[in-house]
C-alpha cells in the first residue's frame, strides 16, 4: 500500500488524462516553430507551415517516444473536458484573434490573456503540486502584452521570444506534469507483473 | 453529546480500512476508473484489490462494470451514490473526531 497525500490521490484521478503531459508537447512545438517562422518571414503562409512542420515533428517525437505507454498507467473516464475540446479551442482562439487583428482592437490579446488565466487556474487547482502552472501563465500574459507593444504591420520579429518563451515554460511544465503522474502511479513489480 | 471517541467508533469500518478509503477517495474524482489505474494508485496487489473492490461492491459503495476496448478486457470501477453518501459521512465523522480532540489536554501522570 502506497503512502501518499489524499488529495493527491483525488488530484491524479479528477486530473489524469490532463496530466498525460507529453499529449502538449507537440503543441509547444507548433506554437514556437510558428513564432520562428514569423520572425523570419512576416509571411502567414510560412507561420502556418512553419507551426505545422513544428506539430509533425512533435508527434513523430511523441508516438516513437511515448507512443501507448500512458495506456500501461489504466484508464479513467471523468467529465472534465480535457484534450476531445482542444480542437475547438484551437480554432476559436484563432478565429478570434484574426477578429482582434482585422478590427482593430486595441489593449492586449484576448486570446492570450485568456490562455493565461486558463494556465493560472490550472496552478490554483492543483496546487501546490502543479505551481509551475503559474510561470506558463506569466508567460502567455507576456506574450500578450507584446501584442501592444507592436503594430500589426511590423515583421512581427518581436513574436518569436515571446512565443519561444511560451512554448518553453509549456513544455517544462508538461513534463513536470508527466513527472507527477508517473511518481504518484509508482508501477509496483506486481502491477507490471500483471499487465505483461 | 457524544464523546471524540464515541464518534471513531461510529466510523463506517468497512470506508476507514486505508487501502478501501484509498479507492474511495479515487473514485470519487472521477466518473469511472479502470483496475490497472487503481492498482498503481493503490500500490495494492492484483489480488488484494481485487478482494477490497469486491468487499466495496457487496456494500453497494462500488459499482464494477466489464467491458472490452477492441479485444482488450478492461474492468472499470464506479463509486455508486450510495458510495459517495458513505464517504461524505465518513469526512463528517473525521472532522467531528479531529474538533472533538482539540478539547482534549493530555493527561499529567507524575
Amino acid at each position: 500500500m502506497t503512502q501518499i497525500d489524499p488529495r493527491l490521490v483525488r488530484l491524479v484521478a479528477k486530473r489524469f488524462n490532463d496530466l498525460k503531459g507529453f499529449h502538449k508537447v507537440p503543441f509547444a512545438l507548433a506554437i514556437g516553430a510558428a513564432g520562428e517562422a514569423w520572425s523570419l518571414s512576416g509571411s502567414e503562409l510560412v507561420v502556418f507551415l512553419g507551426g505545422l512542420a513544428g506539430f509533425v515533428i512533435g508527434m513523430i517525437t511523441y508516438m516513437f517516444v511515448v507512443g501507448d505507454a500512458y495506456d500501461n498507467l489504466g484508464r479513467v473516464a471523468t467529465s472534465t473536458p480535457s484534450r476531445v475540446n482542444s480542437g475547438w479551442v484551437g480554432g476559436a482562439a484563432v478565429m478570434v484573434m484574426r477578429f482582434q487583428a482585422d478590427l482593430h482592437i486595441p489593449g492586449p490579446s484576448i486570446v492570450w490573456l485568456g490562455f493565461g488565466l486558463y494556465f493560472l487556474w490550472i496552478a490554483i487547482d492543483g496546487w501546490p503540486w502543479r505551481w509551475s502552472h503559474a510561470l506558463t501563465g506569466a508567460s502567455a500574459v507576456y506574450v500578450a502584452y507584446g501584442w501592444v507593444a507592436v503594430p500589426h504591420a511590423a515583421p512581427f520579429a518581436w513574436m518569436a521570444p515571446r512565443l519561444w518563451l511560451f512554448a518553453a515554460t509549456l513544455t517544462a511544465t508538461s513534463i513536470a506534469d508527466h513527472l507527477l503522474l508517473t511518481r504518484t502511479l509508482r508501477v509496483h513489480p506486481t502491477a507490471a507483473e500483471e499487465n505483461a | 453529546m457524544p464523546t471524540p471517541f464515541e464518534y471513531l467508533q461510529s466510523l463506517n469500518r468497512l470506508v476507514h480500512e486505508p487501502a478501501r478509503l484509498a479507492i474511495l477517495v479515487a473514485l470519487s474524482a472521477c466518473d469511472k476508473a479502470d483496475f490497472l489505474f487503481l492498482l498503481h494508485i493503490t500500490g495494492l496487489t492484483k489480488g488484494n484489490l481485487s478482494s477490497h473492490l469486491s468487499k466495496l461492491a457487496d456494500a453497494g459503495l462500488v459499482e464494477i462494470e466489464k467491458t472490452y476496448e477492441g479485444k482488450t478486457p478492461i474492468t472499470y470501477a464506479k463509486l455508486t451514490l450510495e458510495g459517495k453518501e458513505a464517504l461524505k459521512e465518513y469526512w463528517k465523522s473525521v472532522d467531528k473526531v479531529r474538533a472533538g480532540m482539540r478539547h482534549l489536554k493530555p493527561l499529567r501522570t507524575t
